[in-house]
């Protein structure tokens, strides 16, 4: 598998993955779905399971292009690359 | 939960002139400045916490002297004063050696906790545990509503509601002691504000769905419970009570069976046999009974008993399981008494 | 490399244990022994905090009262699908002791699915709308029942196998066309596929995708077990609800929170307000539960905080019982579908497994991984479906999706077992190579009396007797992300801090431990200061990580600081530091005997009033089995139940389990034993009793209470009797991980199990009931 997602600067910085192992809540990728199978996703921003525009929150959905996407701020230095995986 | 206020009763003519509604009226269509009676308050502050019940004033009969003594004659029978706690029924030595079933369904009912609060007046005047009755957001037939929601065939949760009796409403009683009560043929003293009583037998004090949907029993405003009288077993009075629950620690019943009866040896005389848990009030069995009478009680006579009871059973869509359920119990509980 | 050679204890005492030699850094303390061989650790140490719990001293978020602060109470959709036309708030406004009504609103944009409403679609009842802030919580409480909010009404759909029918209503208008294949780890899929309501399927997880060839290994087949098992919708009921206390000024905002992971709230609240991650204090000193459901800040927290903005002024906000079972996260339901194939030898031929489940109206509702990890198989494959409804959003749940997953997998088992014409515990031990389970299977069965288990329905009598066996697997987790600080103070305190919480399992407990130990002092003498962001970060106490997360780093920290303190000690006995050591509360010279003082004397030749030392958690020893923290091995446990089934009314009885567990190097023996009561409780509750009623006419949840929604009390609670086997693998400076998960997942198996043996009939769907029983016996016309 690739050691850098691709994806990650195209995630809404307000996703979050309720992941069942626990492991990346406050981690740098707060977003990841470790096993998307038993992930809960959530937006923390409206602050639920469904997103600002009324849609589904997930990685999938949750990307630029979207109404209420807002992107990370790439260069604040306060984030790191994503694990390697 | 609405603002009210209090008024501590010093006589049953005093809470008599104050109130003016009762908790079934207000739920069936509520009023503007209604006083209700409060007695344990278990089941009168569930309604108002959740919002279905908004009295202006709340009387408690709790404190009200004289109330609140139990009695035994063995000419003439018990007497249970209204605002007597279950936990005092519960360690009466007098009614566990006179009145089994009764001892046993109290011992059975609710928490010791809440045994240490609820009287027994309270317990067989509130109102029933159905689910949809008690959501603020179901207005049911019970509520003045338009519709039983329990009822319906496809999206109806009624697992633990009526077999029996459950044209109107498919509610279940809540009292599992008035089941008890029931079969030992007891009466309930009603008090009114023109200084009147009256002796009630708890045949008559229920009243079905069919004949007034606002109400589970004939209480009126201005009417109070002051008694329960039950008459003197003889010696050869036996009597026993099983209930079915899904957790033994607490819970309501799914389904509950009082039997008293009059034995010679080891047959049965006459039998008084009602059901609890089985439809929207205590419901005895006429045909239970006469399928015990002058038999010998055996396995055989008590299942035919049993099957007799549920031959006129109607389950709902999702309650099936209590015909046998009843079937086991009325059996064992039949059987317990040989 | 700055490495040096240690030789660990590697494996089972008595049953096989041995040494493993591993290279480490240099700066890792040295190797523990065996338990048997520690004061502290392994020990049954009292809880320390246990006389402030049972005395009620104990401060939980609800007990926090701050000056001037104000009660709040979230207003929530009584409908399960509509647009909200209008919400009135005039008359709330106007209540005495109203500070500020906050509504729920977003910004609509052209092209999403309501695009004209501020208000957000209401998707389930329950759903948060808005908040009151109010002097007391009696007001707050008058004043959102003041509120009106017009509705729009649209059809719904709750039931999950109406959700799949092709005709249903829809939960999120925008159609899913896009074709995606089912998730693979770390990139974006998440099982977004399908049409209508149904998401999916998820094909793999970190342990992989497919195996093999399914079809040439059900060909292999001698025997086949084709199942579908059915599991309910549960939800977590922690004793203490979700809540927080904002404390939001120009210094910044503090947020008191019941919440399993203080970092991750920190870090929520730092985005959505906009705030630096050092302005947001977050503190939870005590936990009354959370089971995977206490995650995050919710949406509790920013409604908190932003009715704090706008009064100026502490806001309390807790939810109640209702509000927790509606919209604070469930166990999603689900309907799987297994098949099984093994050869006449017993050996695994194929797995099949496919399901469906509801996270209401989020995702996440797969059945785990258990089918594809727990026994080898060649073959194997799994589709895992998400159904939307319109109910509440699921959570985490105490090994999700796993312990459904069990209830299938180790029933199918069972049932092959059988066909072989196995004893099903040596079917186990035939098919399963764990070690550690092999010797839990052996200690258990022991125990339990599993030799008294007798064929299928042939106990005599109304009320039958039934064994039964099932296990589980749970990966071992570590989060790298985990700091701690160890400091001794001149004068001989010591403090332990980190922002790791208790969710109240004995975290605080441990670590006091792990630093007595290494300190050679009494667990008395240690202060445990956790649960506070401002304090080194700490894992989140989910994935059973928490263990092995932060144990090693303690003792890392414990030892450094040690290392200082032994270095002045050194200096004035004129001796090299690696001399000494540290035991009994004493500093002692390992050859001169004479050499002695005591652990406060020796603080007293500290030059500043403090050692203090933060350790991070190091890589495993010997690496991991993926980089970001999945260690090799796994958390082995079997657990034997034995019922009694009223054949007549159809009541079932749990009277015993035995569960034997695997933890690495137990900590704590009495801490242990009362986490795996914990969850052994709640696998009986979810085998027999708890159970989310839906109306689907309605939408609404009817059983939202604590009486009609039922988990056990006392008379419910089987004897339990727990089996800790110790298991070494020389991974890090403790070698130990958690065990909260795994105490709950292979429960709800054994019962069934135990059932069918009772009574010689199979129940497929959990919670077994009198209905179900009776039903599966023929009893119901």
């Amino acid at each position: 598998m690739a050691n850098s997602n691709p994806n990650k600067k195209n995630i809404c910085k307000f996703l979050r993955a309720r992941n069942p192992y626990g492991m990346m809540e406050g981690g740098d990728n707060p977003w990841l779905l470790l096993d998307d199978a038993n992930t809960i996703c959530w937006c923390i921003t409206s602050a639920g399971a469904v997103g600002p525009d009324n849609g589904l929150v997930s990685p999938k959905q949750c990307v630029e292009g979207r109404s209420c996407f807002v992107p990370e701020a790439i260069d604040d230095g306060m984030h790191g690359e994503p694990p390697v995986i | 939960m609405n603002k009210f206020s209090w008024y501590e009763a010093k006589s049953v003519e005093d809470a008599l002139e104050q109130v003016n509604s009762t908790v079934s009226d207000e739920l069936y269509q509520s009023s503007e400045k209604a006083t209700i009676f409060k007695s344990g308050g278990i089941d009168v502050f569930d309604w108002v916490k959740e919002g279905l019940l908004k009295p202006q004033m709340i009387i408690n009969i709790r404190n009200i002297p004289g109330l609140d003594k139990i009695s035994y004659d063995p000419k003439k029978g018990l007497r249970i004063g209204s605002n007597v706690t279950l936990a005092e029924i519960a360690s009466d030595q007098e009614i566990k050696n006179q009145y089994l079933a009764l001892h046993q369904a109290v011992n059975h009912a609710a928490t010791p906790q809440l045994r240490n609060v609820s009287t027994l007046g309270g317990n067989i005047a509130q109102r029933n545990r159905c689910w949809y009755f008690r959501s603020v957001d179901h207005n049911c037939f019970r509520k003045g509503g338009d519709r039983c929601f329990a009822r319906h065939s496809k999206t109806g949760e009624n697992e633990n509601h009526a077999i029996l009796d459950n044209g109107s409403c498919v509610s279940v009683h809540a009292s599992s002691i008035a089941t008890a009560l029931m079969a030992f043929n007891a009466s309930v003293v009603i008090a009114n504000a023109e200084g009147k009583q009256k002796t009630v037998p708890m045949d008559d004090f229920f009243v079905s769905a069919g004949e007034d949907m606002a109400m589970e029993n004939i209480l009126q405003a201005k009417e109070i419970i002051t008694e329960i009288l039950l008459p003197p077993p003889s010696k050869n009075t036996k009597s026993s009570y099983i209930k079915q629950v899904a957790r033994e620690s607490y819970d309501w019943s799914l389904a509950d069976v009082a039997v008293v009866m009059e034995v010679s040896g080891n047959a049965c005389k006459s039998a008084s046999i009602v059901l609890g848990a089985a439809a929207p009030v205590p419901y005895r069995s006429v045909e239970a009974q006469q399928a015990i009478e002058n038999k010998t009680i055996n396995s055989e006579n008590a299942t035919a008993a049993a099957k007799a009871a549920m031959a006129k059973a109607r389950p709902l869509s999702k309650n099936d399981y209590k015909v046998p359920l009843f079937v086991s119990t009325i059996t064992q509980t039949i059987l317990e008494i040989s | 490399m700055d490495t040096r050679k240690e030789k660990f204890p590697y494996g089972i005492p008595g049953h096989n244990l041995g040494e493993i030699e591993r290279d480490i850094p240099v700066e890792e303390p040295p190797v523990w022994p065996i338990n048997d061989k520690l004061n502290v650790i392994g020990k049954r140490v009292k809880r320390i905090d246990a006389l402030e719990k049972v005395t009620g001293t104990a401060i939980y978020t609800s007990d926090i009262k701050l000056p001037g602060m104000l009660y709040a109470k979230m207003l929530r959709s009584n409908v399960p699908h509509a647009t909200i036309s209008s919400i009135d708030i005039s008359k709330a406004k106007g209540l005495p002791g109203v500070h500020a009504i906050h509504l729920i609103e977003n910004t609509p944009k052209e092209g999403e699915e309501n695009s004209s409403d501020t208000y957000p679609m209401v998707k389930y009842v329950g759903q948060p709308l808005g908040g009151v802030a109010a002097e007391s919580l009696e007001i707050a409480k008058d004043a959102i029942s003041l509120i009106t909010v017009n509705y729009e009404e649209k059809p719904f759909v709750i039931d999950m196998e109406t959700a799949m029918e092709i005709n249903a209503p829809i939960v999120f208008d925008a159609p899913i066309t896009q074709q995606q294949d089912g998730g693979d780890v770390g990139e974006t899929h998440d099982g977004s596929k399908g049409e209508g309501n149904l998401r999916g399927p998820s094909t793999s997880s970190f342990f992989g995708g497919p195996r093999g060839n399914l079809e040439e290994g059900f060909n292999e087949a001698d025997v086949i077990v084709e199942r579908t098992y059915r599991t309910q919708v549960h939800t977590h009921m922690p004793l203490e609800t979700h809540g927080v206390v904002v404390n939001w000024n120009a210094d910044g905002m503090t947020v008191y929170a019941s919440t399993q992971n203080t970092a991750a709230v920190r870090n929520e609240m730092a985005s959505v307000f906009n705030l630096p991650k050092s302005k947001v204090r977050v503190i939870c000193e005590f936990m009354g539960g959370g089971f995977g459901a206490k995650h995050s800040a919710g949406s509790f927290g920013p409604m908190a905080a932003n009715l704090a903005k706008k009064t100026g002024r502490p806001v309390w906000l807790m939810l109640d019982r209702q509000e927790e079972h509606l919209a604070e996260g469930n166990r999603p339901n689900s309907i799987q579908y297994l098949k099984i194939g093994a050869k006449n030898d017993g050996t695994l031929t194929g797995i099949q497994q496919r399901s469906h489940g509801t996270a209401g109206v989020g995702l996440g509702a797969g059945v785990g991984r258990i089918a594809q990890i727990l026994y080898p198989c060649p073959n194997f494959t799994t589709e895992q479906y998400d159904v939307l409804t319109n109910a509440g959003p699921g959570a985490a749940w105490r090994a999700p999706g796993n312990v459904q997953g069990a209830f299938g997998l180790e029933q199918a088992i069972d049932e092959m077992a059988e066909k072989l014409n196995v004893d099903p515990l040596r079917y186990r031990d035939r098919i399963d190579p764990s070690e550690v389970r092999k010797v839990e299977r052996q200690r258990g069965a022991e125990l339990f009396g599993w030799s008294r288990r007798q064929p299928p329905g042939s106990s005599n009598g109304v009320v039958k007797k039934g064994l039964g066996v099932g296990q589980s697997t749970w990966p071992r987790f570590v989060t790298l992300d985990s700091s701690v600080e160890v400091k001794i103070h001149k004068g001989g305190g010591v403090e332990i801090r980190s922002s790791v919480q208790d969710i109240g399992t004995g975290t605080k407990t441990i670590l006091a431990q792990v630093v007595a130990e290494e300190l050679g002092l009494q667990v008395k003498d240690i202060k445990v200061n956790i649960g506070d962001t401002f304090f080194p970060v700490g894992p989140g106490s989910g994935g059973s990580v928490v263990t092995g997360s932060i144990t090693p780093p303690t003792r890392n920290a414990a030892f450094e600081a040690k290392t200082v303190l032994l270095k002045l000690v050194a200096k004035k006995w004129e001796t090299d530091s690696s001399e000494l050591l540290m035991a009994d509360g004493q500093v002692s010279h390992t050859t001169n005997t004479s050499l002695k003082m005591s652990f406060k004397e020796a603080t007293q030749l500290m030059r500043t009033s403090q050692i203090s030392k933060i350790a991070s958690r190091s890589d495993d020893y010997g690496g991991f089995q993926q980089p970001w923290g999945l260690a090799y091995g796994d958390l082995g446990s079997v657990q034997f139940a034995e019922v009694s089934v009223n054949t007549d009314t159809g009541f079932v009885k749990v009277d015993r389990i035995v569960a034997a567990h695997s933890c690495g190097r137990p900590l704590n023996i009495g801490q242990l034993e009362s986490q795996i009561n914990g969850g052994v409780i709640q696998g009986v509750s979810y085998a027999l009793y708890e159970n989310r009623v839906m109306d689907n006419g309605t939408g609404h949840m009817m059983n939202a209470n604590v009486h009609q929604y039922k988990v056990p009390l006392s008379m419910e609670i089987p004897e339990i009797e727990t089996i800790i086997v110790e298991e070494y693998s020389g991974r890090s400076s403790t070698d130990a991980y958690g065990i909260g998960e795994p105490a709950n997942i292979a429960t709800a198996a054994a019962i069934a199990n135990a059932v069918y043996n009772a009574i010689g009939v199979r129940l497929y769907e959990i919670p077994i009931t009198p209905s179900s029983i009776l039903k599966a016996l023929g009893k119901v016309s």
